[in-house]
């Protein structure tokens, strides 16, 4: 069985397969993510994937609470499988292995799977620019990738998913292989927030600060998860809640050009 | 006129900011906001304290008549149980 190891935003995870198309697709598509192996003092996740005929008759992510207390099952059209948080393990069954579904299971799996490690996945482009790390929140259409493309002088995290963790009122953002219409992995990077923007397109460029409960509104539609379970949902909240209130949040209005940087930089 | 007692949604994960709530309810996704007069009624709606107790703490912390916080309030509790955030009942949680 071939065995690969990811890593990302320190989250270590074995990928084993007996599938070598399945392999060929998990090493090319995060090339950028390989690592040697998880750290013998590092708890790391291991997912089983194959390929076979998947029951699930829907297009929508369902994910439910399995048997198990700490296990839930997810299913769409393409992929069903579980996903253990107290084994740290999953397992998928893809019904025809592309890099499509195997992203779709695994941006699943890190959301889930972060929320042990004070993590969350978020809609929004993150870029790296002198050292620190921004945040760029919004649906499909508010400009994450615009965001991202315009930003040539910054090193880019993710144009779509960012993964932000935070621990004694510190907050981190991490590269991500989730990407966007940019079709670019971010660099395997991290560095300290500086600040959160929710994205909105102007007739110019215009930053206004907000407060953390417009901030908490803002962001939590931008989280991705998806259990319906009432302990995750509180753990979520609670890290979406000290991420606004540890770190800076604005209301950024932007036309397409990078003249938005030099409002960000005077704000 | 029965007491009646209100019980937040065990399902929902809830912060207060400035006195305002931000309520996000599980089994759905839903996020809720409420205004001050509303965040009181929910941070009190443990399910044993009386409807009536909810009122006269309203009353005292937003100097309204009490005919008018009455009116208010259960206009408020009707809202949110139909959302699904609160339930209402004529026996408190405990049963006694």
């Amino acid at each position: 069985m071939d065995e690969l190891n990811l890593e990302i935003a320190g989250l270590h995870t074995g990928i084993l397969t007996r599938d070598p198309e399945v392999a060929g697709i998990v090493r090319a598509r995060y090339k950028g993510f390989l690592s040697a192996g998880t750290p013998a003092d590092t708890p790391g996740w291991r997912i089983e994937m194959k390929a076979a005929p998947s029951p699930a008759l829907t297009d929508d992510v369902v994910v439910r609470p399995d048997s198990r207390p700490t296990r839930f099952q997810v299913s769409r059209g393409d992929l069903a499988g579980t996903v253990d948080l107290g084994q740290r393990r999953g397992t998928v069954s893809l019904a025809e292995p592309n890099e499509f579904s195997i992203d779709s299971f695994l941006r699943i799996v890190y959301s889930l799977a972060l929320v042990d490690a004070r993590g969350l996945v978020v809609h929004a482009a993150s870029l790296i620019r002198n050292g620190r790390a921004f945040l760029f929140c919004g649906r499909s259409g508010s400009g994450k990738t615009t965001i991202a493309r315009l930003s040539r002088d910054a090193t880019l995290l993710s144009d779509e998913l960012s993964i932000v963790r935070i621990t004694d009122r510190h907050a981190r953002c991490y590269g991500t292989p989730f990407w966007g219409d940019l079709a670019r992995a971010g660099e395997d990077r991290a560095a300290s927030l500086h600040a959160i923007y929710f994205l909105h397109h102007g007739s110019r460029h215009a930053v206004e600060a907000v407060r953390p409960r417009q901030a908490l509104e803002r962001l939590l539609p931008n989280v991705l998860f998806f259990a319906r379970e009432a302990d995750l949902t509180a753990r979520v909240l609670g890290i979406a809640a000290d991420l606004v209130e540890a770190v800076p949040c604005f209301d950024l209005s932007f036309r397409l050009d990078a003249g938005f940087w030099e409002v960000i930089d005077r704000a | 006129m029965p007491e009646h007692y209100v019980a937040r949604n065990p399902q929902a994960a809830w912060r207060v900011y400035d006195g305002e709530a931000v309520i996000l309810l599980a089994q759905d996704s839903t996020l809720n906001t409420l205004n001050s007069v509303g965040t009181v009624i929910w941070e009190v709606a443990d399910g044993v304290t009386p409807v009536s107790a909810i009122v006269s703490r309203i009353c005292e912390e937003f100097d309204v008549e009490p005919v008018d916080a009455r009116r208010d309030a259960a206009a408020f509790i009707e809202k949110l149980c139909q959302r699904g955030l609160l339930t209402l009942s004529e026996t408190p949680e405990n049963g006694t």
